[in-house]
């Protein structure tokens, strides 16, 4: 006799969209759990990384590179890459260089062959110059804050004839001595006649060293106060990491949630097979249904999170971090849900029978 | 459809034996009860009748065939079981149709003969009330009427009347004989020898051996 699937696709379908319907509240429910979940997930990642950020008072060690990013003056325009790059020998910085941070105009105190990183202010553009090339050419990064860039990866843009390349920037990087940050605040009016130099590290927080640098360059619309800044300390990335790592129990417990849906299913999937649809039918009807609920929690809690959280965070990395944390916690609940389709249907029938019982 | 066991046993443990060599020839549109008591192994025969378990030794031949397929379950075999497995939150008439997606039907198609089939087995004037409003005899006439739509050749029932009174039991086992088809071969387990008479042959099962009454 033929081993053929008999059950058709579309009814395979029909059947998973007619269950979903059929069991409004236990759907509903799964909804409400992967939104919240998805949405807890970006809240966590932006709320540790503000925490991290808003540590602005420790003291910088030696060696260790700071970045501080301050918001453009009430009013102002965010800049454009063409200003800033026009201007680039005019652009403040930080130099961080063996333990001393320095913030000028003009003097940029790049040794040969060393890299020259950039980082933006919020709303501004920053720009990397690359290390095998001199200054004419270099790398743009749109950026609100350091953590942000690496979003406009791939794109190119003709400045004053001189081709700037687009290129991501490592937000996970240590700098090293010797290697020199230069800080662009934002586009407000850049003042060339400055130069300032901080006490030796491990005297100066990044608070002071962004304060000075800020206030000088924008002393036409006046100080910045010390809760306008923030600042990103690479080398404490490892705080992060917990957080980060949340998609894997998170999406763990879904699955397993989901699962158990199935093996509540169980009676369900042994009618089925004993109505002839076939294994991979059943995973069809089974866990399909569940998978789409899960892809459409994920788009609501995309959107959810974009619209709720987006305000909570320094920018939008953070929101990019938990959004993949998101898709990457959806993964494995997926995963585990696959298993529990296959594991729900193993002996379905002979529980229907109760073979041992008879 | 006409079935042939040889040499047929089974154990669950090794060397504990369910089923001992039973050997049978059920013809087409036979009518069969298996009696016995309760753990003596009619579910497991029954299953191994239905080609949903394999033996652990002997063999089965349906017609030609030495194995039952998925799609043989689909369009060919149906099951009565024990208690009234349904989708409890779909219609009577949703329900029933589920037995003929499997033979290809449409959808429009599939309700239409679904309705037909409550109406032989008298449900016919609840098929737009979700299953999990039916009573416990209710329930048994829609799963028969679900296990016998699409002219199914060989109809498995295992104890279809063990939760119902007598009264009922005797609708549902009525509802059994008017909806199956004269070439439909049924095979029953039951403890109730009303029911077992009127099959056409009586199968006792005994300490794993298969006696014809």
């Amino acid at each position: 006799m033929s081993d053929r699937a008999s059950w058709p696709v579309v009814v395979l379908l029909r059947e998973t969209l007619a269950n979903l319907r059929s069991h409004i509240y236990k759907t509903a429910l799964v909804v409400i759990l992967m939104v919240a979940s998805f949405v807890g997930l970006v809240a966590a990642e932006t709320m540790s990384t503000s925490q991290h950020i808003g540590d602005r008072d420790r003291l910088i060690a030696a060696g260790e590179n700071v970045f501080v990013v301050a918001p453009p003056p009430p009013g102002s325009e965010p800049s454009l890459p063409t200003r800033i790059c026009d201007r680039l020998d005019d652009l403040p910085q930080i130099i961080a260089s063996g333990g001393i941070v320095r913030v000028g105009f003009r003097e940029l105190s790049k040794a040969p062959g060393t890299p020259l990183y950039v980082a933006g202010g919020t709303g501004s553009i920053a720009r990397v110059l690359d290390p095998t090339v001199e200054s004419s050419s270099g790398a743009l990064i749109s950026s609100t804050a350091a953590r942000q860039v690496g979003i406009v990866q791939g794109e190119t843009e003709d400045v004053d004839g001189h081709t700037v390349v687009l290129r991501p920037f490592d937000p996970e990087r240590r700098f090293s001595n010797g290697e020199t940050l230069v800080l662009i605040p934002y586009s407000g009016p850049v003042v060339d006649e400055c130069w300032f130099e901080t006490t030796p590290a491990g005297s100066s927080t990044a608070t002071e060293v962004g304060l000075a640098a800020f206030a000088t360059i924008n002393r036409s619309v006046g100080p910045l106060r010390s809760e306008d800044l923030t600042t990103v300390n690479p080398a404490s990335d490892f705080e992060r990491r917990s957080s980060r790592l949340l998609w894997l129990p998170v999406g763990g417990t879904i699955g397993i949630f989901l699962s158990v849906l199935m093996m509540l299913s169980r009676p369900e999937i042994a009618l089925y097979r004993s109505m002839g649809v076939t294994r991979s039918g059943v995973v069809v009807v089974s866990a399909l249904g569940y998978f789409l609920i899960a892809l459409w929690s994920l788009a609501i809690g995309v959107l959810a999170a974009g619209l709720v959280l987006d305000d909570l965070g320094p920018g939008g990395a953070a929101l990019l971090v938990g959004v993949r944390s998101g898709i990457a916690a959806f993964l494995v609940a997926v995963f585990c849900l696959a298993a529990g389709a296959l594991f729900a249907q193993r002996g379905s029938i002979s529980q229907m029978l109760k073979l041992r019982s008879g | 459809m006409r079935i042939v066991t040889k040499g047929i046993c089974h154990a669950y443990v090794p060397g504990s034996w369910v089923l001992k060599d039973v050997n049978l020839t059920i013809e087409v549109g036979e009518t069969v009860a298996i009696m016995a008591p309760s753990g003596a192994g009619k579910t497991t025969l029954l299953s191994i009748l239905g080609g949903l378990t394999n033996p652990s030794a002997g063999r089965v031949t349906w017609g030609e065939a030495q194995r039952l397929t998925q799609r043989d379950l689909a369009t060919t075999v149906g099951w009565i079981f024990q208690t009234a497995n349904v989708l409890g939150t779909r219609t009577t008439v949703e329900n029933v149709a589920l037995g003929l997606y499997g033979q290809g039907a449409s959808r429009q198609k599939a309700e239409s003969r679904a309705s037909d089939m409550l109406g032989v087995v008298g449900l016919d004037h609840m098929g737009r009330r979700r299953a999990n409003s039916l009573s416990g005899g209710e329930l048994q006439r829609l799963v028969v009427a679900r296990a016998l739509a699409g002219a199914r050749a060989l109809v498995l029932a295992d104890e279809p009347t063990a939760q119902l009174d007598a009264a009922t039991s005797e609708t549902v086992v009525d509802a059994i004989f008017r909806a199956r088809k004269s070439t439909t071969t049924l095979l029953m387990a039951t403890h109730d020898p009303a029911v077992a008479e009127r099959c056409d042959r009586r199968l006792d099962l005994r300490n794993g051996q298969v006696f014809d009454v």
